[in-house]
């Protein structure tokens, strides 16, 4: 189990992830992730059955 | 006595903490040395493609490799040279639009780190900066190789540096970003979830990215093995895109600004007003300077003299609402040539950090080249009761060009100013207004503005 962390231990996460902050995220990244990933599958879905309209396309930055 | 400040022997040192590597400066450039330890990550950074696409679209500052000793050899990988940035400024000092553009930039280079398999290893709000109008992220050594399965470490610093001004100043007041002044890392969540409404937990990403993450953070877990669970790169980008929907909803709502009706609320006639701009585009065109610092510059109104011939500004007022307003503005309008930030000349912005060494004061980020101080005096001197001598001293540390304005009593603003108090002032007045500056400013020219009692002068520095 610690082995997954390894790559934290490096010098180069210079950074204090806090603890409690560490455990928090692990938690809400896995919610997160699955409504992502079914926000992904549906976006797929919809785009099989109409084509995107102009005010649909991802906001240009300026 | 002398009114220049004091120099520093070095510049200040905001990179100590990442043994990646560091800012130094030598001969007044400033340069980055990449240590031995991240030489790695460096070249797969520079190699992978996202150096390119982050410069192209200028998210990140470019930079050049350059051939020159090394400020510690015995660990030194590379040297390179960033462009340069105009002004430093902190997040202290910017308005909620400015904050919240800083956090929005921040998580679009994560997103597009990830899809080089790089990722942020810090997110400090200092590693942005703003450059020709627009946020930049500065720290070049802040990527690393994504490891597939881990958090991501700076999740707590984007909440402290970002969310929790951002909502503060959303959900309470404009002034609070002030805040990150006294917290260099950040706003403590605690506090900031004890200050805002309880109606802020009604937005899902606020609630737990600042409610729960406060309460997860008053528990100390000290066994690492409790984590048994790996955070996939798809939990990575839902993560990223909570964050950026919380960010998104934290535009300020009601600017509220003491300022904002200062230009129709003067007893300029058009005439004047029209004249006042004509003289300050003939001293422009005359002194050609390359920066100016406009004191006291609201909404930018008299700013854009000076950007509207190419000239860099940088807008100082201590009303947020004011700031805010006129960034939104220069955005509006594409001028890249101005930086209004939340600078209060009665007490400006101190040094900060360890050794009072990390961010530069007010001071310190001078001498700009010329200075306008228009309808600036009265407020110092009646408003704050500073004596003439005292400001001409101050301008005269921080700039080698000025042009101020002088409002007399008659004015009815300060008329205004002296209506519940006691006029504690005989020396206010031209003459010796005058004479405080010709202390330190050889007077080259005097303009009386018609259908007014008001003059401008245009001094440079003598001391």
């Amino acid at each position: 189990m610690i082995g997954k962390f390894t790559s934290l231990s490096q010098d180069l996460a210079y950074l204090d992830p806090g603890s409690g902050s560490f455990l928090l995220q692990i938690i809400l990244a896995s919610i997160l992730g699955a409504l992502f990933v079914a926000k992904s599958y549906w976006n797929k879905l919809r785009g099989l059955f109409h084509k995107p309209s102009q005010d649909e396309e991802p906001p240009k930055e300026d | 006595m002398s009114a220049r400040p004091a120099q520093r022997p070095h510049s200040p040192r905001p990179s100590f903490r990442d043994p990646s590597g560091f800012i130094f400066t030598r001969h007044g450039t400033i340069f980055r040395q990449i240590n031995k330890v991240y030489a790695g990550e460096y070249e797969h950074f520079m190699a992978c493609g996202l150096y390119q696409q982050l410069v192209q679209e200028n998210l990140l500052i470019p930079h050049h490799e350059v051939e020159i000793s090394p400020e510690q050899p015995a660990i030194a990988h590379k040297i390179i040279q960033p462009e340069t940035i105009p002004f430093i400024s902190y997040p202290y000092e910017w308005c909620p639009s400015q904050l919240l553009d800083a956090a929005l930039l921040t998580l679009r280079i994560q997103r597009i780190a990830l899809q080089y398999d790089m990722s942020l290893k810090d997110c400090s709000a200092f590693n942005i900066q703003f450059l020709h109008g627009k946020p930049i992220f500065i720290d070049t050594l802040s990527f690393e190789r994504y490891r597939e399965g881990t958090p991501w470490v700076p999740y707590r610093q984007f909440c402290q540096h970002f969310l929790a001004p951002l909502a503060l100043m959303h959900y309470r007041d404009l002034r609070l970003g002030a805040l990150f002044l006294k917290n260099i890392d950040g706003l403590p969540l605690d506090m900031v979830v004890n200050m805002l409404p309880p109606r802020s937990m009604f937005n899902v990403h606020l609630f737990m990215h600042l409610h729960l993450h406060a309460k997860a953070q008053q528990r100390t877990h000290t066994q690492r093995n409790l984590v048994t669970q790996k955070v996939s790169r798809s939990a990575h980008l839902g993560l990223i895109d909570s964050l950026e929907a919380a960010v998104k909803k934290l535009h300020p709502k009601k600017i509220a600004t003491a300022w904002s009706d200062y230009y129709q609320d003067t007893n300029y006639t058009p005439t004047a007003f029209a004249y006042k701009k004509q003289i300050l585009a003939s001293i422009l065109d005359e002194v050609k300077p390359n920066t100016v610092w406009d004191l006291g510059t609201n909404t930018g109104e008299f700013s854009q003299i000076a950007t509207a011939r190419q000239i860099f500004c940088v807008g100082m007022d201590a009303d947020p609402g004011a700031v805010e307003i006129a960034y939104r503005k220069a955005r509006q309008r594409g001028d890249s040539f101005y930086l209004p930030l939340v600078i209060d000349l009665i007490n400006p912005t101190p040094a900060i950090g360890w050794n009072n060494d990390e961010r530069m004061s007010f001071v310190e980020r001078g001498p700009a080249q010329m200075v306008l101080a228009l309808a600036l005096i009265h407020h110092l001197a009646i408003g704050n009761n500073l004596p003439l001598p005292m400001i001409a001293e101050f301008l005269a540390k921080i700039t080698n060009w000025l042009v101020v304005e002088f409002v007399p009593k008659e004015d009815s603003q300060v008329q205004r100013m002296l209506a519940f108090r006691e006029d504690i002032f005989p020396d206010y007045e031209e003459s010796a207004f005058q004479e405080s500056f010709s202390r330190y400013f050889d007077i080259r020219q005097r303009f009386p503005l018609p259908e007014s009692k008001r003059s401008i002068l245009l001094g440079k520095r003598t001391i």
